[in-house]
């Protein structure tokens, strides 16, 4: 209870700074919405001229982008702490982070908060809202709480890559941009259904980063898809299991990063 | 006059030793590129299954299109820079603009040797990756292939005037990134990077062939795969270069009144 009151107040402390710039605050939530907006603008010329992408039509596709982009524009906003953290390492400010009498997580989690990428967040929930108008899922409690589910565990799902990607900087002082294959790439990947991939392709996407729990196996269920790849029909529920099995590691791999972390001395 | 040449080549040559620095970065931005170049093609693969010519192209021409784009991605540098809107932030800026040389073409000249070495080190093994594992083509003819250089380098300069100007509008604005954000969104949609202009609503895709952004991605693409040529080959890059003409001076009118407003704030 103490650590969500410290965490709110942490937060709003912050918001309330980003806000003192007001005209720079507006123009970046704009700047992050056309951004991405562009991104299903090119979608929808696609689908100008095409029908469908191996059956699978606009607003389909829609709701997958709508998903993946809704899950990961949020984790990104909540976990700007960690993408600032190979500078905080550079800078030897970590250093003063461990000397606080508070939780490592929590004043990372508190170190920042991206509110300006609230115009991701609502271009990919426009999308996602449109989509489902559109296929006609508004009006289905059952599978409106099972997309709600889906996306909040596609924020926990990108989170344990944002904070996996964060922990590397831990032995390389040099930034990397490694992680963003599986996060900005694996929005990309995921706005298309599975089968359009080749088979070592899918593969990744399946075991090794098992970013398609993120949207495509919930998707199939919420849109009584048959799946052309003949999987059984139990792995539609199964999603929660990848970002469990994708968080737990990635928190371990953080702490061992912490436990063993040498200061630049700077 | 040849010396001052020389001395902006000596700003290139080293942009191009101080990018030789950054190894690892670079090898996770190819990853990361060919990632995009890799999910790309499958995308447009899928859609042409079973299609002939869309838009005045065919599956083949389609990847090449997007191995392209991805190739020229960091030699143009799309995506855009803070440099300089962090270089007006931090003050930094003074000192430069002190120098008895000119400041745009110093940073011009920078991002030559960026450019350069992104060519050699992001570029062309994106391309590899295409020539080994898609099915590509080759550019249209010999010359095709010339003015695809040519017409990269006016690529080049466009992008680095937006950047510019973003950097020169911190002058006013302190923040630049939000301006930057909104430049950079349109220009991904309207330069044809992420779709050929052909894809476009019609009549979209006629006003996008007057607007700058176009030559920053699509035009040098367009001629390597002979989308446009003879007269209308010739017409894109006389507006591509009537563009980089335009912005250079636009630059130059904004650097000089940022330069009044910052002996007025006293530096």
């Amino acid at each position: 209870m103490y650590y969500i009151k410290l965490y709110f107040s942490l937060i709003s402390a912050i918001l309330r700074s980003q806000m003192q710039y007001r005209t720079s605050f507006i123009m970046q939530v704009i700047g992050n919405f056309i951004v991405t907006f562009v991104d299903f603008i090119a979608i929808m010329f696609i689908f100008g001229k095409f029908t469908d992408i191996k059956g699978w039509t606009l607003w389909e596709v829609g709701l997958l982008y709508g998903m993946t982009s809704v899950s990961f524009s949020v984790a990104e906003m909540v976990t700007r702490g960690f993408d600032l953290f190979s500078r905080m390492i550079r800078l030897g400010e970590f250093d003063r982070i461990l000397l606080r009498p508070s939780g490592i997580f929590l004043q990372l989690m508190t170190s920042d908060f991206d509110l300006r990428k609230i115009g991701r967040v609502s271009q990919a929930l426009l999308v996602l809202i449109i989509s489902c108008q559109k296929i006609g899922i508004g009006f289905e409690p059952l599978k409106l709480t099972f997309l709600a589910v889906a996306i909040v565990n596609g924020m926990v799902f990108y989170m344990a890559i944002i904070i996996a990607g964060a922990t590397i900087c831990f032995w390389s002082v040099e930034s990397t941009e490694l992680p963003n294959m599986f996060t900005y790439g694996g929005v990309e990947a995921t706005s298309y259904p599975l089968p359009i991939y080749r088979r070592w392709f899918r593969n990744i996407l399946v075991f090794i980063v098992p970013l398609v729990f993120v949207n495509y196996f919930p998707a199939l269920f919420i849109l009584d898809k048959v799946d052309p790849l003949g999987l059984p029909y139990f792995v539609r529920f199964l999603f929660p299991l990848a970002s469990i099995m994708l968080m737990i590691p990635a928190i371990r791999f953080w702490n061992y990063g912490v436990k063993h972390y040498q200061s630049t001395g700077s | 006059m040849l010396n001052t040449i020389q001395i902006y080549i000596e700003f290139a040559r080293k942009s191009f030793q101080q990018s030789l620095q950054y190894r690892i970065a670079n090898y996770s931005g190819l990853a990361v590129n060919t990632f995009f170049f890799i999910v790309r093609a499958y995308v447009f693969m899928a859609l042409f299954e079973n299609r002939g010519d869309v838009a005045g192209y065919n599956v083949t021409e389609i990847i090449t299109f997007t191995g392209i784009t991805q190739a020229i991605l960091m030699v143009v540098g799309i995506f855009g820079t803070l440099e300089i809107a962090n270089a007006v932030k931090s003050g930094e800026v003074a000192v430069e603009l002190m120098k008895p040389i000119d400041y745009q073409f110093v940073m011009l000249f920078r991002q030559f040797g960026r450019s350069l070495y992104y060519f050699f080190f992001r570029g062309l093994p994106i391309f590899l990756v295409m020539m080994i594992f898609f099915k590509w083509t080759l550019p249209h003819s010999l010359i095709a292939l010339l003015l695809f250089f040519i017409s990269l380098i006016l690529a080049v300069m466009i992008t680095f005037s937006f950047n510019f100007m973003v950097g020169m509008s911190a002058f006013w604005l302190l923040d630049a990134r939000g301006f930057s954000g909104i430049m950079m969104g349109a220009g991904l949609l309207l330069s044809g990077f992420m779709l050929p202009v052909s894809f476009f609503p019609s009549k979209l895709g006629k006003i996008c062939e007057w607007l700058p952004y176009i030559g920053q991605s699509y035009t040098p693409v367009a001629i390597y795969l002979g989308k446009y040529t003879g007269m209308t080959m010739i017409s894109m890059l006389l507006r591509q270069f009537a563009w980089v003409v335009i912005l250079m001076l636009f630059d130059k009118a904004i650097m000089r009144l940022a330069m009044r407003k910052l002996i007025i704030q006293g530096g």
